[in-house]
């Protein structure tokens, strides 16, 4: 099956006009609702790497989201740590929690997998509810942004905007290079027929289990940066509903590809903050957008924009 | 337009944003309602805080000194980042003054952020912790206009002798419900009386009733629901069934608050409930006036949260008004200047770190056969003056006022 996106000499031009769109962007769009999106989109590009690359579909993974959040804010108001400091030290937590959650679930498979996820995800919820530095439901705010690598104060929305393009357009390098590296490629193996790959020698759950911490870690980053840019954390991130609604991203967008979360968590946060002052029932709204994406396009935008290509290259071929 | 000009139209606006600003700017006067239309807190706020706000600038005629009045709704859906996303895109693109009602203790702390950074006027109406006048406060920016979680707990402990000596809590399992039971079991033992057990109730519970059996087997005299939303329908709703209230147990149901609240539970359910409301329509002619006004549009009574949106819309225009500007320092000096009188409350001052004290009402929920009309749901059984009501300022522990 050939499902690889290589950067061919085909789309170079497309992601170049990508990148130039996201540059330009800044100045004809409010600059934070931009960062928002990266950030989501981020978020949505981590949880793709789990579902599409292994087929795990992971229903916790606001609890990375979230308890990234939670450590990014809470060492950077508290203890002062500068950016890049509490962003590592929101990734790390976000990577410990995947492994010793990665490390249970992975043993089951299907629903079951998901639902181990999500009651360990409730169980982080929960403990943001209860620990004394998150502030319960009042939620983490004032989180100070403080200055990118000690010179630019990411205070200043283009700022933080171009910081965050710069951290996503490196997750994104890494999430393209890991599904297209030998790595990526055994798990598509254990994806496509795990009694298969076990057979041929490789031990399918350390494999699973490294994709596993390696999405948990760039949903952490996620995570820790919609943090430092909203300053404030709150039990919203951690709630199972941001779970759900990173799933309805990667489904909305397309399964499996590259672009497919970027573009579903656009459309997302895109429709829950422009709709919110035009009187529109929102969830009604994206509920019904999601129907019909289950209903009439199922490979989601990006997916269904694919074979739509594949086919009219197929037949000028 | 090139990228410099761009950047420095940017530039211009982000300076234009932060300066002092000596007159009202921009030729007109924006309050943004922000709150939730779409979920567990839009009975109470919702839809009818925005109307209500509109009633308020309908009384200067849509117009102040020449410059229209506008009123935007935004739905934050409970989501703070959400919040603070619309707050951000309110004030520096739509250029609004000040943001209200703001339901949801997070999302208010969250956006009372931006508009401290922003230097925008903040109505806290519908969000009710005590920390906007405490560690959180922003005297320049934000007044609290309707309750905080102190007042409920001090208006329900000033009422405790009267209610019985042995009490037992049913609290939901989070902050709100833990300071609502703090601030009622410090009154219950100052007032020489007993709290004889207390059980945590996850937040959303819809069978309560394994923790009403516990408060009945207790055989304490008064039950304190310290919960809010659908949590206090279900919790009385539970009671009523397993007989507490006909056993003779009184039942305090602190989030059964508002009279569109009293009437989903129903006067059959939730009769003989008490609870410590801020406004009631019984105390004043204009409040009666408004109720009658309200209901013509909207259907419903008024919840509380809608009148005191209103009446913090209304005061704020006035002060705009008064000062022709809309620099939130000028605004909310001008407003503290100003004695509150209207359908609200009848004598209620602004204090100066925000808080709006008024008086608040310990009222009963009547029997159906006390009913006379589809809105005399309540009665009034004690007034418990302001000042005893609210925090002083020197226990609230605002940044601003401790030296």
């Amino acid at each position: 099956m050939q499902d690889l996106h290589l950067p061919d000499r085909r789309s170079i031009p497309l992601l170049l006009a990508v990148l130039a769109i996201a540059i330009a962007a800044p100045f004809m769009f409010y600059p934070l609702f931009l960062t928002k999106v990266l950030c989501y989109a981020l978020f949505a590009s981590a949880f793709n790497l789990l579902l599409g690359s292994c087929n795990l579909l992971s229903f916790g993974h606001a609890a990375y989201f979230g308890a990234s959040a939670y450590i990014a804010g809470h060492t950077a108001k508290a203890w002062g740590w500068p950016f890049e400091a509490s962003i590592l030290a929101g990734v790390a937590t976000a990577a410990a929690l995947g492994a010793c959650f990665g490390y249970l679930a992975i043993r089951r498979q299907g629903i079951y997998f998901a639902m181990i996820t999500l009651a360990l995800a409730q169980m982080v919820y929960f403990l943001a509810l209860q620990l004394p530095f998150t502030g319960a439901e009042d939620g983490l705010t004032s989180v100070p942004r403080g200055k990118v690598l000690g010179l630019f104060e990411l205070d200043n929305p283009l700022t933080l905007y171009f910081t965050t393009l710069l951290i996503f357009i490196c997750a994104i390098a890494l999430i393209h290079r890991t599904t297209h590296s030998p790595f990526g490629q055994i798990l598509h193996a254990i994806r496509d027929n795990e009694p298969r790959a076990i057979s041929l020698g490789f031990e399918a759950n350390r494999f699973k289990l490294q994709a596993f911490v390696l999405s948990a870690a760039l949903a952490g980053l996620a995570g820790a940066n919609k943090a430092i840019a909203f300053k404030l954390a709150t039990l919203t991130d951690v709630h199972w509903t941001t779970s759900g609604s990173v799933i309805l991203m990667t489904l909305l967008g397309g399964l499996g590809t590259l672009f497919g979360p970027i573009v579903g968590a656009l459309v997302v946060v895109t429709l829950e903050n422009y709709l919110a002052d035009s009187g529109l029932p929102i969830q009604l709204v994206i509920g019904t957008i999601f129907i019909l994406c289950i209903l009439l396009f199922r490979r989601g935008i990006v997916g269904e924009a694919q074979a739509f290509l594949q086919r009219r290259r197929g037949k000028a071929d | 337009m090139s990228i410099r000009n761009l950047l420095g139209a940017v530039a211009a606006t982000a300076m234009l944003a932060t300066s002092a600003q000596a007159e009202i700017a921009n030729g007109r006067v924006r309050i943004g309602v922000l709150t939730d239309l779409s979920g567990g807190y839009e009975q109470n706020s919702g839809n009818g805080s925005v109307e209500a706000a509109k009633m308020a600038a309908e009384e200067f005629g849509g117009k102040i000194n020449g410059m229209p009045i506008e009123i935007l709704a935004g739905d934050h859906q409970n989501k703070p980042d959400v919040g603070v996303s619309v707050a951000n895109r309110w004030f520096d693109v739509d250029k609004v003054d000040a943001v209200t009602d703001l339901v949801n203790s997070a999302v208010g702390f969250a956006v009372l952020d931006v508009a401290k950074a922003k230097n925008k006027t903040v109505l806290l109406t519908s969000a009710g912790s005590a920390d906007f006048t405490g560690k959180a406060c922003a005297p320049d920016n934000s007044v609290h206009w309707i309750y905080d979680t102190y007042q409920m707990g001090k208006g329900i402990g000033l009422a405790v002798p009267t209610l019985g000596k042995k009490w037992f809590f049913i609290s939901a399992d989070y902050a709100f419900g833990a300071a609502l039971e703090g601030a009622v079991g410090a009154a219950v033992k100052a007032a020489g009386g007993e709290v004889v057990g207390s059980v945590k109730a996850p937040l959303g519970t819809t069978d309560f009733s394994s923790f009403v059996l516990q408060a009945q087997a207790s055989k304490a005299d008064v039950i304190a629901m310290n919960n809010g939303g659908d949590d206090a329908i279900n919790s009385v709703k539970a009671a009523k069934e397993f007989g507490l209230m006909a056993g003779g147990q009184k039942i305090v149901a602190l989030g059964l608050d508002s009279l569109p609240a009293i009437k989903s539970a129903s006067l059959d359910v939730a009769q003989d409930g008490l609870y410590v409301t801020t406004w009631t329509p019984d105390m004043s002619a204009d409040a009666q006036a408004f109720m009658k006004k309200f209901i013509e549009r909207r259907k419903t009574a008024p919840a509380t949260f809608h009148v005191g949106t209103y009446s913090a819309v209304l005061n704020y225009l006035k002060a705009v008004q008064a000062t022709n500007s809309t620099d939130p320092k000028v605004v909310l000096a001008q407003m503290r200047k100003t004695p509150v009188k209207d359908a609200f409350t009848q004598a209620g001052t602004l204090r100066e770190d925000g808080r709006m004290v008024h008086d608040v009402y310990l009222v009963r929920i009547k029997k159906p056969s006390e009913s006379k009309s589809e809105w005399d749901l309540q009665e009034v059984i004690a007034t418990i003056p302001g000042k005893d009501a609210f925090r002083p300022i020197s226990e609230g522990g605002c940044p601003a006022f401790t030296k």
